[in-house]
């Protein structure tokens, strides 16, 4: 019932009242007239039989039994007139049928029983019937017979249904005229609204109006609701004033505004969000998380759905840096926050995002840092540049005050050489004429130490003698004369040349063999003895000297040691180990190393440099260039 | 019996220089520079010259060539006090028969006579 329509209902409703009204006076009048009847038709056959009873008196008594006979069929006669009356008769005193009447033509019998006064009957059937005997002067003279009708009610009740059925028919025929008509006036305006209702919610156009159809009731709720529509649409057009409002404001700001809901939905965005997706706003909310993601690294989107979740879940808002790959493959970075956010008018919690693009900020930075790097490199460099000019500077500089001394001891030693090494051939002619012919003449074994001193003489005169050489090695301009050396046979000599004899070791090894340099052997040579010879120095009787040659094939440069594990040289001492006139033994020049370092610097554009430390040993190690190409550069 | 001519400048020099010759049995005349010893060898063809280089006045070498003008088969032997590549070439070139620095090796410089002298030439 609640499901049908109101005009269903409404018809239902007047058709069931009026039903009920009318079929229950009807059927109330009908027993109450039934009933009355049935008391009136008794009464009236109880008046009938009184009536019949003086009749019958008369007639009884009669002489004249043909008379009688016939006033009584008439008065019978008279009597059947009554529809309801069934059966009648009168009985003589013998019991014989002096008249009688059946509505049915039955044959009335007189009763078994003795009647001497009023009988009534009431049968099932609703039929009542009277005997009652017919008295005069107390005695019977006859008797009389009268019953009722049931089909009379029968028919009666018959009738009342039909009409209470013609009657319904006829006022349910009204009554749905009267609906019809109240259709009209009642359900078209309230239908008319519920379809005004109905558009206005699907169509959401609050310009609708609803008809008015009457000026009653309805006619005045159909004002309400009209008014109240123009409420609503001027709320309408104000709020989507403001929303337009609100979207042009968003969609002017050049940062993503967006809101996703737990399942990463889009429930809200602004157009720089559908551009960078290179998509509509409209495109990007009908969009799942997955379909506007796949352009797009999956390990992106997961990590922002990750973030997403988190900030539902914690509550909390999030601050990130986070990249975002775009269709093209170039790297957008995102300064994104991303705050809990509840939807207006839901209880689902979602997340509200602003995402700032800072890829050309990061591309700046990059580009300072790398600026940076670039700077702290060159700094760096420029450092090292310096560094190794100074350095360059130094050596220079160490090398023009070497060469400087060198060329004053070269002048200072031109100058006395000549002074000194004639005394120094008088000297040693007089020793030798003093030891040849004290000897000669048995002299020299007229005191002991003759012969002692004699050698003494000589011995201090030949060390005389080599430090005036050294001093005129260094002044003298030797004519630089360079050839194929072979460094195997050269280095493989030493050993002989510088008497280095068991237990010491010598050892040697050249790499590539053979090795041939391009260089003066003779200096290449007073080179490696001058080290060699200081190795053996150096070291203890069971020392141990390692020279080796080998060729870096890069630099074309062969790179010759001589190492020894000696004694090894104070850091002091180390610094100044090429210094001319600089030396550490008692018997040394100072001018050995000096010269070496000249002949491989100056002479043959190699290089020099010595390494020690103190109980472990020195190493020198010399840098030349292999061919006449490199040498002569 | 070969004579010598010891030519230096430097007085130990030529001194010990004559005792060790004279010992050995050379005649040894000296001279002290250059235009001495060209005196001297003009008086007496010395059968060999040992003669200093540096000296004052015309050194060792001139001094050889001069003496050359009188005996062209000269035997010259010269002393330096340190090397004079130019002029030991020049010498050499010269027909000087050696070079040698100082201080001198007398064992070599007596070898070196007794080669030149004359009975050994001889």
């Amino acid at each position: 019932m609640k499901g049908k329509s109101l005009r269903v209902r409404m018809i239902l409703y007047t058709f069931l009242t009026t039903g009920f009204a009318l079929l229950l006076s009807g059927v109330g009048l009908m027993l109450y007239d039934i009933r009355s009847l049935g008391a009136d038709l008794k009464a009236d056959l109880l008046t009938k039989t009184d009536m019949m009873n003086v009749t019958a008196k008369d007639l009884l008594t009669l002489e004249d039994p043909t008379t009688a006979r016939k006033a009584a069929d008439s008065f019978i006669q008279a009597l059947s007139q009554s529809k309801h009356i069934q059966n009648a008769a009168i009985f003589q005193q013998d019991g014989s049928v002096l008249s009688a009447y059946s509505q049915q033509g039955a044959d009335i019998l007189y009763p078994e029983d003795t009647i001497d006064k009023r009988v009534i009957h009431t049968l099932n059937t609703g039929e009542t019937e009277v005997y009652e005997p017919v008295l005069i002067n107390d005695a019977s003279v006859g008797l009389i017979y009268l019953s009722n009708s049931s089909q009379f009610i029968a028919d009666r009740r018959q009738r009342y249904i039909l009409i209470l059925i013609a009657i319904l028919i006829v006022s349910l025929g009204v009554t749905m005229a009267s609906s019809t008509w109240l259709q009209s006036g009642f359900v078209t305006p309230v239908k008319d609204l519920v379809k005004t209702a109905n558009r206005v919610s699907l169509e959401k156009d609050f310009s609708l109006r609803a008809t008015k159809w009457t000026e009653d009731e309805l006619g005045q709720l159909t004002d309400a609701f009209n008014l109240m529509l123009e409420k609503v649409q001027r709320r309408d057009n104000d709020l989507q004033a403001s929303e337009n409002r609100l979207r042009q404001v968003i969609d002017l700001v050049p940062h993503m505004i967006f809101a996703k809901d737990r399942a990463g939905r889009f429930i809200m965005c602004n157009k720089a969000l559908a551009d960078n997706f290179d998509s509509t706003v409209d495109q990007v909310l009908s969009s799942t998380h997955e379909e506007m993601h796949k352009m797009h690294k999956a390990e992106e989107a997961r990590q922002m759905h990750e973030d997403d979740l988190k900030v539902i879940e914690s509550g909390e808002a999030l601050h990130l840096e986070e990249t975002l790959t775009d269709k093209n493959g170039d790297v957008i970075y995102l300064k994104t926050t991303k705050i809990p956010y509840a939807e207006s008018g839901t209880q689902d919690t979602a997340i509200l995002g602003i995402a700032i693009d800072i890829t050309h900020e990061k591309m700046v930075e990059n580009e300072l840092r790398e600026a940076h790097e670039e700077l702290k490199l060159a700094n760096t460099d420029l450092e090292k540049r310096v560094n190794e000019r100074t350095a360059e500077v130094f050596q220079y500089q160490q090398r023009l005050i070497r060469q400087e001394k060198l060329a004053a001891v070269g002048q200072v030693s031109g100058n006395i050489a000549h002074e000194l090494r004639n005394p120094l051939g008088a000297i040693k002619q007089s020793i030798f004429f003093l030891n040849r012919y004290t000897k000669k003449y048995h002299l020299i074994d007229e005191h002991p130490k003759f012969g002692e001193h004699l050698e003494i003489m000589d011995e201090e005169l030949k060390t005389a003698d080599h430090v005036i050489s050294s001093l005129l090695d260094m002044s003298r301009v030797k004519k630089m004369e360079r050839k194929e050396v072979e460094l195997e046979v050269m280095i493989g000599d030493l050993q002989t040349r510088c008497r280095v004899l068991p237990p010491k070791q010598f050892e040697t090894t050249v790499t590539p063999s053979p090795l041939n340099i391009y260089a003066d052997p003779l200096q290449l040579r007073q080179v490696l003895v001058n080290l060699v010879h200081n190795a053996k120095d150096a070291t203890p009787p069971d020392g141990k000297i390692e020279v080796t040659a080998k060729l870096n094939n890069e630099t074309r440069f062969v790179t010759i040691t001589v190492s020894d594990n000696g004694s090894g040289i104070e850091k002091e001492s180390l610094e100044r180990i090429f210094e001319p006139l600089y030396t550490t033994k008692s018997k040394g020049t100072g001018l050995g190393l000096s010269i070496c370092k000249q002949i491989i610097e100056e002479h043959h554009q190699g290089r020099m440099e010595v390494e020690s430390e103190v109980g472990v040993g020195t190493r020198f190690i010399i840098h030349l260039p292999l061919d006449k190409h490199e040498a002569q550069s | 019996m070969s004579s010598v001519l010891v030519v230096d400048d430097h007085a130990g020099m030529r001194n010990t220089l004559i005792d060790i010759l004279e010992e050995e049995g050379f005649e040894v005349d000296s001279a002290c520079c250059g235009d001495e010893a060209v005196d001297r060898f003009k008086q007496h063809p010395f059968n060999a010259v040992i003669m200093d280089v540096m000296m004052p006045g015309i050194n060792g070498v001139q001094a050889f060539q001069q003496m050359k003008h009188f005996n062209k088969d000269i035997k010259a032997i010269f002393m330096s006090a340190f090397a004079m590549e130019e002029l030991k070439d020049q010498a050499l070139s010269d027909g000087a028969v050696a070079f040698l620095y100082k201080p001198i090796d007398p064992d070599q410089l007596i070898g070196l006579l007794e080669q030149l002298s004359p009975e050994k030439a001889g």
